[in-house]
């Protein structure tokens, strides 16, 4: 409940998808609470201001969702990065704040699936909803997606190709919910695997299973 | 809560307002330099190493005592990888910090829009990322300098190449917008001037999924090589679904360094395997310039370092204009810069044109083995740059249209 509660409060914050493609990767959109908050623990960091960046942390929106949505975190990743940003170590705090915001969009990804599968309401109203989600998914994959390609390249594409495979969908002309589904189960999947592998916590969500970037043709 | 959002918003002030700055000693005479770039999300990868690059210059000219007896510092913006966040963090950074050297963006499309606020500030301007061919044609202006080697710059010397090593028939497929348009346009113009034969060319349209409809068109022209101008993920589609058809395999692959991210390369290794593209910088690259500078960048950051150390010789060459000068006068640094050369950058030698600033390099092709960029030919600079084509269009004149031979 209070997971689908701060899905439903990320939601109201979301302006309409952009028409601009993600392609080259340029596409940015606008902040809100938790983004802007990030940003500026990130810069705080590059810059070496880690009191500042801790201040920065406790008193802010990111730290206010992380703890809304502790149960479906990582046990112990607020301890995680406030330890980090107390001790300076700005890679382990990199590493806490990119955990959190895959977890953020592997959720979102999960109940856009959720929605989409959701077979009382109209095609064309499911995949309006779904491209709102989508629009909050890129919001705050674009700000992990380089930390993520540190440490798992192929990782990183495949959430941006899966990303753009679902983003297509929003301007099919026949609106088709079923075919918007499978990117966001790997876009779940890939962060599920990244979370595991950057936390050694085997997190909660279902979503078990392989990704490979290589699509099979004829 | 209004105390706890007071106390961020004050915060996040002091840390804007500190930048990553290189604080000077107390009473020290100060000059600012401006670092604008992509700080976050898919571009990152080359706006951090910009700063990076930056940082361990400013640190090597102020452990010298500055320039012209000033300590540097350094203020960052995130130019948020779009033009109108770039162009009004260039205004903050020019009228707000007074910085007397702007280095950025790294998208063309953020760089050309700040090229408009630097020629209007006059102020000396230096681009180390961005590839596109306007900026040194049909948006120069004498405040910009660039040691990025432009589309125009990189099909000459892929031309050259492609002409004496890899075959005389090449099909040009390009993403049709324009930077594939550009990419394919001067690869084209390049390639055909040195008499070897374009069999073919495709575009398609931006946001495809599926590259298979255009194969046919590719195998029936039966080229010795494919030339390539995509980007993003457009290039991983491409190249992944050419891979599963086995076309990888069957032809020789070549497009230019804005093909990939550089963080995406280890993804595609496979696919990517034996492709050839010209770039100014590798770590995997052993020119001692290269290593030497490497060495360096990675004892200061623990990282390689990427293209984006170009940043790195911006700065040097802007310190050495401003020495040369005796001045911090954007008109007097501009005239200072031209002409001007550098040892010791991190690709050795390299000298600013006059007529068109942009900086003579040689480069090097590079051939993908196992995820790295393995150097396979120099090539010198005063081969690939080209005649100066200020003010003009770059486009004139030219045709997509098939020479039988």
């Amino acid at each position: 409940m209070i997971k689908t509660l701060a899905i439903a409060a990320i939601l109201t914050l979301l302006s309409p998808m952009s028409a601009r493609a993600h392609h080259v990767g340029a596409y940015v959109p606008r902040d809100n609470d938790v983004s802007a908050n990030f940003k500026q623990i990130k810069f705080s960091v590059q810059a070496q201001k880690f009191a500042v960046a801790t201040t920065l942390y406790e008193s802010g929106a990111l730290r206010r969702e992380l703890l809304t949505r502790a149960a479906a975190l990582p046990s112990g990743l607020d301890a995680s990065i406030r330890g980090a940003l107390k001790r300076g170590d700005a890679r382990e705090a990199e590493t806490g704040l990119m955990v959190f915001f895959a977890a953020l969009v592997r959720d979102l990804a999960l109940e856009a699936d959720r929605r989409l599968a959701d077979p009382r309401a109209p095609a064309a109203a499911r995949i309006a909803g779904g491209g709102k989600i989508l629009e909050a998914i890129w919001r705050y994959y674009n700000l992990v997606d380089f930390a993520v390609s540190q440490r798992d390249p192929k990782a990183a594409t495949a959430v941006r190709l899966a990303f753009e495979d679902a983003e297509a969908q929003t301007k099919a002309p026949v609106p088709a919910p079923e075919r918007m589904r499978p990117p966001l189960a790997t876009i779940a999947r890939v962060l599920a695997g990244v979370i595991d592998a950057s936390s050694g916590v085997r997190t909660s969500a279902d979503v078990s299973g392989e990704y490979s970037l290589t699509r099979r043709h004829a | 809560m209004k105390t706890r959002t007071l106390v961020a918003v004050l915060l996040s002030l002091a840390v804007l307002a500190a930048g990553v700055a290189l604080a000077p000693a107390q009473g020290a005479k100060v000059v600012k330099i401006g670092d604008l770039g992509s700080k976050v999300g898919v571009f990152e990868g080359y706006g951090k190493y910009q700063t990076m690059g930056l940082t361990l210059a400013v640190e090597e000219l102020n452990a010298k005592g500055g320039v012209l007896g000033h300590k540097i510092e350094i203020v960052s913006e995130d130019d948020e990888t779009k033009p109108a966040p770039a162009v009004r963090k260039a205004e903050k950074l020019i009228l707000q910090d007074d910085v007397k050297l702007l280095v950025g963006a790294i998208s063309s499309g953020a760089t050309m829009a700040v090229m408009d606020v630097t020629k209007k500030h006059k102020t000396i301007h230096w681009n180390s990322v961005s590839c596109a061919e306007f900026m040194r044609t049909t948006k120069y202006h004498k405040y910009y300098f660039s040691n990025q080697p432009d589309s125009r710059m990189q099909a000459n010397g892929l031309a050259k190449y492609i002409l004496d090593k890899m075959g005389k028939k090449v099909y040009i497929f390009y993403t049709d917008y324009a930077m594939g348009q550009s990419d394919g346009r001067q690869f084209k113009t390049a390639f055909e001037k040195l008499g070897g034969e374009i069999v073919g060319v495709a575009g398609a349209p931006l946001d495809t999924k599926d590259f298979g409809p255009w194969f046919g068109d590719i195998n029936k022209t039966n080229p010795d090589v494919l030339f390539l101008a995509f980007a993003g993920t457009d290039s991983l589609r491409l190249m992944t679904q050419l891979h599963s058809f086995g076309m990888t395999k069957k032809y020789k692959m070549a497009g230019i360094d804005c093909f990939l991210l550089q963080q995406d390369l280890p993804s595609i290794a496979e696919p990517m395997e034996g492709f050839v593209q010209l770039n100014h910088f590798s770590a995997f690259n052993p020119d001692p310039a290269m290593q030497a500078f490497n060495t360096k960048f990675k004892k200061r950051w623990n990282v390689d370092a990427n293209i984006a150390a170009g940043a790195y010789d911006a700065v040097l060459f802007w310190a050495a204009a401003v020495e040369k000068a005796k001045s911090f006068d954007s008109d007097k640094v501009s005239a200072a810069h031209e002409g001007l050369c550098l040892d010791g950058t991190h690709i050795g030698r390299q000298c600013i044109r006059k007529e068109d600033h942009q900086v003579v390099m040689d480069m090097h092709l590079y051939r993908v083995e196992k995820g790295k960029n393995l150097p396979i030919a120099r090539i010198a600079g005063a081969d690939t740059i080209g005649e100066p084509m200020v003010g003009k269009d770059p486009v004139e004149g030219f045709s997509w249209e098939i020479k039988k031979k």
